[in-house]
């Protein structure tokens, strides 16, 4: 148990660190950072920043990393999934929010070579990832999951004890930081909705009400989902706070 | 933006990396080696090809052309091809299979067209050509079964949200065993764009009478369609072969009767006293061999109102289908 709480002392100060300069970080280990960085800024909803992600990792399951220029893909994969989402971006943003992300403190890109060159790239490589997906842009429904969940498990909460443990924000950030990790493309969207909750509910301290009535207590979430055994569980538990120690500092 | 290569402790400045490297990937076409032309529809050519990467297996290559935006590949392209590739995985005996999308990239010079090409299972020929190729009335199971198989596959796209919108016989695949499968749909909104060849005619007779009248439509369209198809299945020729628009509509109307004005649409610039009182005809003289269940139920599906039409899902459950089973 005190592992996890580290995890949850980690998480915070990540969030407390500066912001990564892309432009020093080496090869693809500030990909998915990029790709939050600027889904948020391009006002993405959570899901659709999460798909983005999703194709950047299935595209490198594919392709190979030194060959494609990192934020280029990147970025693609946050225009092909506002698509695929209904949630389209201009090409035109995208292209700033990235440009402006990677350099930055500098202004708004000048409508000159540079820009139409990024801007070419960018919808060059949607198409190419397109092409390796096979055009598959079904994303896991994972945040519904946990949602679904969360709002069955509040129900056995005493109203009083639900509010204090902010069990709902905590579940969520998980499964979005979870997001940085191929791993995510390993497992099922219930199953990693149940560890997310799992590991929220231990970082919190909290225990599902009447579960140590159950002849084992992991039992609770087989009412979600009935075939994720409890090590399947810590396992998915585990690659989500190895996201935690994922990355080289920034120097 | 920053070198993705393994030199990238380097200091200098990002610059764009050139992604013209990427016409390596882009030649997927390679994958497939086009054999010859099988179709040339409104929007697209069919070819048939050899799957190189797959010990040469036949398969059926459509070209589509899409007009890229500004934005680059248009949302509604986008997911229509992403549904098809959903739809995949339930693999519905009666929708042809969809094995592979790939483009050919982006042809700059050709005010920037994508060319997308969907690679199918290749099946044996279409219903047209079955019919034509009939040496003598299909019989009775055989049409039985076909007519089950093409509404199963309506129904399937419907429970999908799916419309066909041109279900003829021309876009309805015979396999070798003589099970039918859905081809050509899902890419409306795709096809919408001016990519359309001009010489290619539509076919009128398999329109409903909303689509004629230009009122909204639903899936109603589609079971109209086969209702005209089932009617096919028994004489082999089509049963409102109209030569216009206008013209298609006193066929649909010399058959069914003109309808009564309450039933006619608000807003159509077509006024229903511009037809004669056309009685209904008795669908037994038009299709003297069907089973009278097969009767009844074409009739439930040539039913002026859209509204009162049976759905695929009634017809699969019609007596013409459940009192004996399937051969
Ligand atoms: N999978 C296939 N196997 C064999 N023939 C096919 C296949 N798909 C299409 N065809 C043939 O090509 C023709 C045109 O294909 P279709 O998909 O209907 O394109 P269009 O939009 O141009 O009508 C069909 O009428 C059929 O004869
Ligand atoms: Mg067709």
């Amino acid at each position: 148990m005190k592992d996890v709480i580290d995890v949850m002392a980690l998480q915070s100060s990540r969030r407390e660190r500066r912001l990564p300069d892309y432009r020093s970080a080496s090869g693809h280990s500030m990909a998915t950072n990029f790709i939050f960085e600027c889904g948020i800024k391009l006002g993405l909803q959570p899901a659709t920043v999460a798909t983005a992600a999703i194709f950047y990792h299935k595209f490198f399951k594919e392709a190979d990393k030194n060959d494609y220029d990192c934020y280029v893909i990147c970025t693609a994969c946050l225009c092909a999934a506002g698509k695929s989402r209904d949630e389209p971006v201009r090409l035109r943003d995208a292209v700033n929010v990235a440009h402006n992300s990677i350099n930055r403190g500098s202004g708004p890109l000048e409508l000159g070579d540079e820009y139409w060159s990024m801007r070419g790239a960018v919808a060059q490589a949607e198409l190419l990832v397109l092409r390796l997906l096979g055009f598959n842009l079904d994303s896991p429904s994972t945040h519904r999951y946990l949602l679904h969940y969360l709002r069955s498990l509040q129900e056995w909460f005493p109203a009083s004890q639900w509010r204090t443990a902010p069990i709902a924000r905590t579940a969520m950030a998980f499964l979005q930081d979870f997001h940085h990790s191929p791993a995510i493309l390993d497992y099922r969207a219930p199953h990693i909705a149940v560890a997310c909750l799992t590991l929220a509910l231990h970082v919190l301290g909290v225990s599902v009400p009447l579960a140590s009535t159950l002849d084992d207590d992991a039992a609770w979430y087989s009412v979600f989902t009935k075939d994720l055994q409890k090590e399947k569980n810590w396992e998915i538990m585990e690659k989500i706070m190895q996201v935690y120690s994922r990355e080289p500092e920034p120097i | 933006m920053s070198g993705a290569s393994a030199s990238s402790t380097s200091q200098s400045p990002p610059s764009m990396a050139s992604i013209s490297d990427f016409s390596a990937l882009f030649q997927t076409a390679k994958k497939y080696e086009e054999l010859n032309v099988i179709g040339t529809g409104a929007y697209g050519t069919v070819y048939k090809a050899r799957d190189l990467h797959n010990g040469g297996q036949i398969v059926a290559m459509k070209k589509v052309k899409v007009a890229l935006t500004e934005d680059g590949i248009p949302l509604s392209t986008l997911r229509e091809i992403a549904l098809l590739r959903q739809l995949e995985a339930y693999r519905h005996p009666n929708i042809v299979r969809l094995l592979d999308v790939c483009h050919g990239g982006q042809s700059v010079e050709r005010d920037h067209q994508l060319v997308l090409f969907l690679v199918f299972e290749h099946v044996e020929q279409d219903l047209e050509s079955y019919l034509k190729r009939a040496p003598g009335p299909l019989s009775e199971n055989r049409i039985r079964s076909m007519s089950y198989d093409i509404l199963s596959g309506v129904d399937f796209l419907h429970s999908h949200r799916i419309v066909h919108r041109d279900l003829k016989p021309h876009n309805l695949l015979v396999t070798s065993a003589g099970r039918v499968k859905l081809a050509d749909f899902g890419l409306a909104k795709t096809y919408d764009t001016e990519m359309k060849l001009t010489s290619v005619v539509v076919t009128l007779w398999y329109r409903p009478p909303e689509v004629l009248l230009g009122v909204s439509y639903n899936t109603a369209v589609d079971v109209w369609s086969c209702g005209c198809v089932l009617a096919q299945l028994h004489t082999r020729s089509p049963l409102l072969p109209g030569s216009s628009d206008s013209d298609q509509l006193h066929c649909i109307f010399r058959l069914i009767g003109r309808p009564p004005r309450h039933e006619w649409p608000d807003n159509v610039a077509i006024v229903a006293d511009s037809f004669p009182e056309y009685p209904p005809r008795d669908l037994a003289s038009v299709l003297p061999r069907a089973h009278p269940h097969a009767l009844n139920m074409i009739k439930g599906m040539l039913v002026f109102d859209p509204a009162k039409r049976l759905t695929a899902l009634d017809c699969l459950e019609h007596p013409y289908f459940t009192e004996e089973p399937l051969t």
